[in-house]
């Protein structure tokens, strides 16, 4: 009995000390290699930056390269099979998107795992912006997203996340974010790595009145954002407003507008703005917003992938 | 209830959804070898799910406890499997004391468990996933839960096997296999169930 | 000569994977990619032949009432030093391989040889042992990893191999079809060989 005790022990403390040696000669590479990784990553979306720095602002971390106004950010929310993580390049300064990159994610090899695809990341590059609307047709309109065929919800989703990350970068450099439209979380929202219920990126369904000076169509969806996030009952009604003149449309459209609500990842709560009467707050991307706002709302909820 | 909602989905999507052995491909060995018969299988997956659940609490508290507390993360697997092997050893030391008929009924299977890679798996899962202490054990006994599915399943479609011509070289594991992926299939109907 | 037979009879006779059917859980879940197929199996094999090799050189020291104990400690240290090499010097695979690289502690194949094979014989035979088992099974997870590969991507090692015309069976590289593809295969060997037939 002593023997075998002992002979175990000896065992445990080889063990122990074998693996601490393997422990600290690969740890620094391994940190090394990510820290690698990382910064090609965060290149690949700022095209004019070849060197970065990290900052916090409100909580998020972002990534501001060195060329002026560049800023990257790791951003995930729900997809349909489980989280999706990317990394958006943008400038805040500018209302610019310059690109979308896809981490990681699982969603169904052949359907929804072409958001990794070079043709969905087209829809990404160089884009003003606004709120951006799925379309299961070629895209005419810098602000629409062709869906992938056959997983609209998975496209739907990156969109979603897209346009928080977009949101919370314009808050984090003290602008108003763009009020946006998105896609109720109807399927598959449930997290496949970590199972838990996905309250994130949630994204709720806001839509102060996309109110433009120009625009006739008042798209008024009322924002329910259930706090658990677990049903989103969004989108319940649909005004559209076709009275040409647009100051018509503007008592009718005060909506709370909670954009980009909370982020999982981040865990950052942006609640911006309290009651916003009038659709003033996509001043900026005015023209571009008032002609997709006839597409979104139909064809977004769509039940199953595949 | 924001919470229970919360343990209620994580079981869900645990049991249905990332079902450990037909998604995650963690347990395929008594998958195979014990599911001739729907008895037996169900003995093997409540077995199972007993020890799943204790590994579960297990985990999180040497995880927490020990391991990051002490910055040992590197014996983790070390840790893990050697914690598994001594708690099953308990388990079937406990049950034969305690119940005879349990024991009667379980015993036989015990010892398989420990290199059974599901339970392994589940540690290294809770501890990569940060899980905390109820959701450590939620999960632990949801994916026992989900694995005695699985298998009482696949041994009710191979009770009805025994009557099937099934070609000599696919007799055994190769159709087990097969009947295995088509259920697979139908488990990822399950992915996009549950809507938040 | 005695090597090479106890080689053979792990590359073929006694394949871990086609013939006694054991270190089922990564064979079906890692190999959507040949590549990971291949990295998977030897690490696998590694792990084998570092154990088998320690085994049998202490295999007189150790109690025979902690032998299992004392073996899986020994396992389970092998296979923590792979995976962090791994996680240093091939970050992308030891991702895609991720909970498997620790789960070959629980692998049948290493217990099972370290107790039937190395703790009763000598180091050149354990040796052999090891590279022959660790050998069968990098081959079966290569080529059952291939044909995953080939038949769900149209591509192997990431190279493209099928052109266009071909419609990807997305199938392949899911669950269902690592089920499928491998029970098709056993099938297939048992036929070839006929041994299957009872």
């Amino acid at each position: 009995m002593k023997k075998s005790i002992l002979t175990l022990a000896i065992l445990g403390v080889i063990s122990a000390l074998l693996l601490s040696f393997v422990y600290q000669v690969t740890t620094p590479i391994i940190a090394e290699r990510q820290e690698e990784d990382k910064k090609v990553i965060i290149l690949t979306v700022l095209p004019e930056s070849d060197n970065y720095k990290r900052v916090e602002k409100n909580g998020i971390v972002l990534y501001e390269g060195n060329k002026e106004g560049e800023v990257a950010m790791i951003a995930s929310g729900p997809g349909f099979g489980g989280t999706i993580e990317l990394i958006v390049g943008a400038n805040p300064f500018q209302r610019k998107l310059y690109a979308v990159k896809v981490l990681s994610h699982s969603e169904t090899p052949g359907l929804g795992s072409h958001i990794t695809g070079e043709e969905f990341a087209k829809n990404f590059i160089d884009k003003p912006f606004g709120d951006y609307q799925v379309v299961k047709r070629t895209a005419v309109d810098p602000l629409e997203v062709e869906a992938i065929t056959g997983a609209t919800v998975s496209s739907e989703m990156v969109v979603n996340i897209v346009k928080n990350a977009m949101n919370q970068m314009l808050v984090a450099y003290g602008f108003d974010p763009i009020s946006v439209t998105s896609a109720p979380i109807t399927t598959g929202a449930t997290d496949a790595s970590t199972g838990a219920s996905v309250t994130t990126g949630a994204t709720d369904t806001t839509t102060s009145a996309t109110d433009t000076s120009t625009s006739a169509t008042d798209t008024t969806t009322s924002a329910t954002d259930t706090a658990t996030g677990a049903t989103d009952t969004a989108t319940s009604a649909t005004v559209t407003d076709t009275t040409s003149t647009a100051t018509v449309t503007d008592t009718a459209s005060s909506a709370t507008v909670t954009t980009g609500a909370t982020d999982a990842a981040t865990g950052a709560t942006v609640t911006t703005g309290a009651t916003e009467t009038t659709g003033v707050t996509d001043t900026n991307t005015s023209a571009t917003a008032s002609t997709t706002t006839d597409t979104d709302t139909g064809a977004t909820s769509v039940g199953g992938e595949g | 209830m924001e919470q229970f909602t919360h343990i209620l989905l994580l079981f869900a999507s645990t049991v249905l959804i990332n079902n450990f052995i037909l998604v995650r491909f963690l347990g395929i060995c008594p998958f195979l070898g014990v599911s001739n018969q729907i008895g037996t299988a169900f003995s093997m997956g409540l077995a199972t799910t007993f020890v799943m659940t204790l590994t579960g609490m297990a985990s999180w508290l040497i995880n927490t406890f020990i391991l990051e507390k002490f910055g040992l993360q590197f014996l983790e697997t070390v840790t893990f499997i050697l914690v598994i092997a001594a708690l099953v050893q308990f388990v079937e030391m406990f049950i034969k004391k305690t119940s005879p008929a349990l024991y009667k009924a379980l015993g036989i299977y015990l010892p398989l468990i420990t290199t059974n890679c599901a339970i392994l798996g589940l540690a290294l899962i809770i501890t990569a996933e940060g899980y905390s202490f109820i959701e450590s054990v939620v999960f632990g006994f949801a994916a026992g839960v989900g694995f005695t599915l699985a298998i009482v399943l696949m041994a009710g479609l191979r009770e009805n096997l025994e009557f099937a011509d099934v070609p000599g070289p696919l007799k055994g594991v190769p159709i087990t296999l097969i009947i295995a992926g088509i259920m697979a299939l139908a488990f990822m109907g399950f992915s996009g169930l549950i809507a938040m | 000569m005695k090597f090479w037979k106890i080689f053979k009879n792990g590359l073929f006779d006694e394949n871990p994977t086609f013939r006694i059917v054991i270190g089922m859980c990564p064979t079906l879940a890692i190999t959507n990619a040949a590549i990971n197929g291949l990295v998977m199996g030897l690490a696998t094999a590694f792990v084998l032949l570092t154990t088998e090799i320690i085994i049998s050189l202490v295999k007189k020291l150790i109690p025979e009432n902690v032998r299992i104990p004392s073996y899986v400690l020994i396992i389970a240290t092998m296979v923590t030093t792979v995976d962090y090499f791994l996680k240093a010097f091939l970050p992308g695979i030891a991702s895609a391989l991720s909970l498997f690289i620790p789960l070959i502690v629980v692998n049948c194949i290493i217990l099972g040889r370290a107790e039937a094979f190395a703790s009763r014989n000598s180091v050149v035979d354990s040796i052999a042992d090891a590279l022959g088992m660790g050998l069968g099974f990098t081959g079966a997870l290569l080529l059952l990893s291939s044909i995953r590969e080939i038949l769900g991507s149209g591509t192997i090692f990431g190279f493209e191999v099928l052109g266009n015309w071909y419609p990807r069976m997305s199938i392949m590289t899911m669950p269902a079809g690592a089920f499928i593809s491998l029970g098709i295969l056993i099938g297939l060997v048992n036929l070839v060989s006929r041994k299957g037939v009872k």
